[in-house]
């Protein structure tokens, strides 16, 4: 049994390898990009829509709504970035109740891409609101001796954020397959059930963790402009 | 090692690949057809309270014009009742000149009801007592009532004057019956007697008179009539149907005219 998806590889060349984690991810991406551009391929802004596009209106107002609140900004420039994080993992989640299917988000690397992801949109929506001077001098706010705590902090919670996904999302199928070897009947259903309640959870934490730090950068560097 | 550097590498450009192409087929045309369903309700809202607003004016406006009509209303009502009831007094002026004028006429038209009345019992009167004056003097004097009617008068004109100057004027004798053959010639004597200068005799009938005669001469006028007699039984049947006596006008003109017996 392999813990990560990673460690399955189906092609390999020097550093790069094919493995589960990547196939699974372009598995996902094809379903969404593929269910989007069905949907809006016929889309309209009439009062009569169809089942499929008003479940991804609910979706994608649900989203900007979410964004709305927890950055207290336009949400409309945060949609691509924090929504596809929210639909990409949400997807991959829901997709492990899927006999055979390795979700990617129980890869510690693409939680890890995630979370550098993050990392470096807090700087960049940072320094395109308020400016590079302001955002490096949020930094040494409220004293130059903070410097390295601050660093410290956006490290670490980049980190927790990655291993948080992670670790949920892993536990969840590792707990599954050790439930499916000692109690084969029933238990596993339950567990994967909840499995499904924790990825949609995760999901919506990681998207929501991820708009709360945009959304502290640009207020502390709003502040101190 | 959990993480594959190459991994997170490709996962990032997946990523983006991802936002890219869910921009272009999820998030571009569904954001983009809210927000015209937004502004197209937004604009249906704003026609829907412009809209409002006008039913809101054109309702205030219409009670305007409705408490107007219902003030004009009352006001014609009010007209309309003064003018009735001016229609109605007049009206019933009108009545009453009416009935007042049917009245008249119907009591006009029984006062001569009743005067014909009069006058037809009058006349059965003064028949019944012809009849029975004549009778009466057929029975004791063996003459007509006719002859001794004229003669009567004769015999009084005679005894109160005497002989009398007509002045060559003529004399008129008028009857209310047929006076000829003897009577008449004993009355042109008698005449001859009394006015022995009036040569110029006139007999003439005149029935309205009845059993009554006239006698002119000159300026003067005697006469005798038997309905004289009747006065005061005229009076009584008169007073009893509610009539005028006829008689009493007559009573009067015999009495203006110095006349009568």
């Amino acid at each position: 049994m392999e813990i990560s998806p990673d460690n399955t590889v189906y092609l390999s060349y020097e550093f790069m390898k094919l493995n589960d984690t990547l196939v699974y991810t372009w598995v996902v991406m094809f379903l969404l990009v593929g269910f989007s551009w069905l949907v809006t391929r016929r889309i309209t802004s009439s009062s009569v829509i169809s089942d499929k596009q008003n479940f991804l209106e609910i979706i994608v107002d649900g989203l900007l709504v979410q964004i709305g609140s927890a950055t207290n900004q336009q949400p409309e420039r945060f949609l691509p970035l924090l929504g596809t994080l929210f639909i990409f993992i949400v997807v991959s989640n829901i997709l492990s109740v899927v006999p055979g299917f390795a979700p990617p988000t129980g890869s510690l690397s693409t939680t890890t891409a995630f979370s550098l992801i993050v990392f470096f949109a807090v700087p960049y929506y940072g320094i395109k609101e308020n400016g590079f001077r302001n955002y490096l001098k949020s930094y040494i706010q409220p004293s130059p001796l903070m410097l390295p705590f601050n660093i410290i902090g956006e490290v670490s919670r980049t980190f927790a954020l990655a291993v948080r996904l992670f670790g949920n999302i892993l536990s969840g199928t590792m707990m599954g397959a050790i439930l499916l070897v000692i109690m084969p009947l029933l238990v596993p259903v339950i567990m994967q059930l909840l499995g499904l309640l924790i990825g949609v959870v995760q999901a919506y934490i990681f998207t929501v963790l991820a708009a709360v730090f945009i959304a502290a950068g640009l207020e502390v560097h709003t502040s101190n402009s | 090692m959990l993480i594959d550097w190459f991994t997170v590498f490709a996962q990032t450009i997946n990523f983006f690949v991802l936002i890219f192409l869910l921009k272009l087929f999820l998030y571009g045309p569904l954001v983009e057809a809210m927000k015209k369903r937004k502004a197209r309700v937004a604009d249906e809202m704003m026609q829907a309270h412009r809209t409002r607003s006008e039913a809101d004016e054109l309702h205030k406006s219409l009670e305007t014009k409705h408490s107007e009509l219902d003030h004009k209303a009352s006001h014609v009502m009010a007209e309309i009742r003064a003018e009735s009831e001016q229609w109605r007094k007049q009206a019933m002026v009108d009545a009453q000149k009416e009935i007042e004028v049917q009245r008249e006429d119907w009591l006009s038209a029984l006062a001569r009801e009743k005067q014909g009345l009069a006058l037809s019992l009058k006349k059965r009167v003064m028949k019944e007592v012809t009849g029975a004056a004549s009778r009466i003097i057929l029975d004791l004097t063996d003459s007509n009532l006719e002859e001794r009617v004229v003669a009567g008068l004769l015999f009084s004109v005679e005894k109160e004057t005497g002989k009398v100057d007509c002045g060559n004027s003529e004399i008129i004798v008028r009857t209310g019956f047929v006076h000829d053959g003897q009577n008449r010639e004993r009355t042109e004597a008698s005449l001859l007697r009394i006015f022995p200068d009036c040569t110029q005799r006139v007999f003439s009938v005149d029935p309205d008179l009845g059993i009554g005669v006239e006698l002119i001469a000159g300026d003067r006028k005697w006469e005798w009539s038997l309905s004289s007699y009747v006065v005061d039984l005229e009076k009584s049947i008169f007073e009893e149907i509610g009539a005028e006596p006829s008689s009493v006008s007559a009573d009067k003109s015999e009495k203006d005219s110095g006349g009568g017996l």
